[in-house]
């Protein structure tokens, strides 16, 4: 049992599987989409970035967009990786009303249905949220507190 | 007391120097008045037209002329606009967002920004290339690459490699980029507006050493232009020396040619003398914006072509 659980984990594939392959892989399990970039997991947060490739090498040079993180149940995506892949995900898409949207961005952590267990993308109207885990009938928030929506 | 007073006042050299460049009551007024809230819809994430519409069931917006995606917005606060944490708008002012436009970026391009943070003119020209092709995004100020890099993210930009070299030192990539701006750290007159101490702290002798820097940056990033390619200076400050000076010094150095600039914006003229010096009659391309023209920041924006084949 413990075995099993163990190889469920895509954490314990970082380094043994190639970032992309896994990135890729998590995303359509995940989500029934991935986009074609160049991928990179990379610190002890697990977090996922992601890039387009350029024809010239600058040498030392940063500036990778930070498109997710790897959990132990699955893949997370940040606002803007939800941007990347919501327009084209088919499966586990929650939509929200206004209301939840802004309660959602404000930082709070949302009502849903309570059969709902996982990583879900959010969607409001047009807009991508994140991806939130639901889990006892709410949706919790992983809004960033610099990036909240305020009131005043 | 006047605005002019209050200039004077604060920095006395600063209205001696610039009250021979213009000294109307407005552009005193202008100067000092708190800037209008602009921001920049960011088409990478959604379409304009679907942010547009969501924005206007709360906000009142007005359409900057100049910029199909930049408007005046009635809010103080940009926390309190959803889409600003989304990422689907930028706080970016609206004089800055001419250099982008004029430099015209194409998906595909490899475009070179040379003094790139805060990041709001590589977010709008990584919008422009559709996120399709390579931006060389370089601040040698490691505190405001990382700076750069937050923005760049949060605009979901996935083609810029930030690096934090020397601008000059993009010479030795020798007609290799397609496009190149050089937004260039300069004395920052036009940010008063955003800030006083721009006006309490600045010197002449300021305004020389930041010219001696744009000299350097210019002949490097023109060097690293193809021949056919398109470079934008510009810079948001109002001396000749950091403005016409510099273009005038690439001009003589090199074979750079200008190009008239079409957009709806109303300017001050050109300074082609200054303190003795003649500068030539090509400057009369570049727009020179003064606070009280548009009620902005101060910008001045030249179009620099090189000839050659390859490009426009």
């Amino acid at each position: 049992m413990a075995v099993s659980e163990e190889k469920a984990n895509p954490r314990n594939e970082i380094g043994k599987t190639n970032d992309a392959e896994l990135v890729k892989r998590l995303l359509i399990e995940n989500y029934g989409y991935a986009l074609d970039l160049i991928y990179l997991i990379r610190g002890n947060h697990q977090k996922v970035y992601a890039r387009k490739p350029c024809p010239l090498d600058v040498g030392r040079n940063d500036g990778w967009l930070y498109f997710g993180r790897i959990e132990s149940d699955g893949i997370r995506l940040t606002i803007e990786g939800s941007f990347l892949v919501g327009p084209k995900a088919t499966k586990n898409v929650v939509e929200l009303d206004d209301e939840r949207a802004r309660r959602y961005l404000a930082g709070e952590s949302i009502e849903v249905d309570e059969n709902l267990y996982g990583w879900f993308i959010l969607k409001w109207r047009s807009y991508y949220l994140g991806s939130a885990k639901a889990k006892d009938g709410r949706l919790l928030n992983y809004v960033p507190k610099e990036r909240r929506l305020r009131a005043e | 007391m006047s605005a002019r007073d209050v200039v004077k006042e604060a920095n006395p050299a600063f209205y001696e120097r610039y009250s021979k460049l213009e000294d109307s009551d407005e552009f005193w007024e202008f100067l000092i008045r708190p800037l209008r809230q602009s921001i920049r819809v960011n088409t990478l994430k959604a379409p304009l037209e679907v942010i547009v519409e969501r924005l206007k069931e709360e906000f009142e917006l007005e359409p900057i002329p100049w910029v199909r995606e930049g408007f005046f917005i009635n809010v103080d606060n940009l926390a309190r606009v959803p889409e600003h944490g989304l990422g689907l708008v930028f706080g970016q002012e609206a004089s800055s967002m001419i250099p982008p436009v004029v430099l015209d970026p194409k998906p595909g391009e490899l475009v070179l920004d040379m003094a790139a943070a805060p990041g709001s003119k590589t977010g709008q020209i990584a919008q422009y290339m559709q996120n399709e092709g390579c931006i060389i995004a370089n601040d040698p100020n490691r505190d405001r690459a990382n700076v750069l890099i937050a923005n760049l993210n949060r605009m979901g930009v996935l083609i810029a490699r930030v690096t934090t070299r020397d601008g000059a030192s993009f010479a030795r990539f020798e007609n290799t980029f397609d496009r190149v701006l050089l937004d260039a750290p300069c004395s920052s007159v036009g940010m008063i507006r955003k800030s006083w101490r721009f006006l309490r702290e600045w010197r002449e002798k300021a305004v020389v050493k930041y010219m001696n820097v744009q000299k350097r940056l210019i002949l490097a990033g023109y060097r690293a232009l193809k021949p056919g390619g398109v470079m934008v200076y510009s810079t948001c400050t109002i001396d000749p020396l950091e403005n016409e000076e510099v273009v005038d010094y690439l001009l003589r150095k090199t074979d750079a040619r200008l190009e008239r600039i079409d957009l709806p914006v109303k300017t001050s003229e050109p300074v082609l003398e200054w303190e003795g010096k003649e500068y030539s009659e090509e400057l009369k391309k570049a727009l020179r914006i003064h606070p009280n023209d548009n009620d902005t920041e101060a910008f001045f924006i030249a179009k620099i072509v090189k000839p050659g084949d390859g490009g426009e």
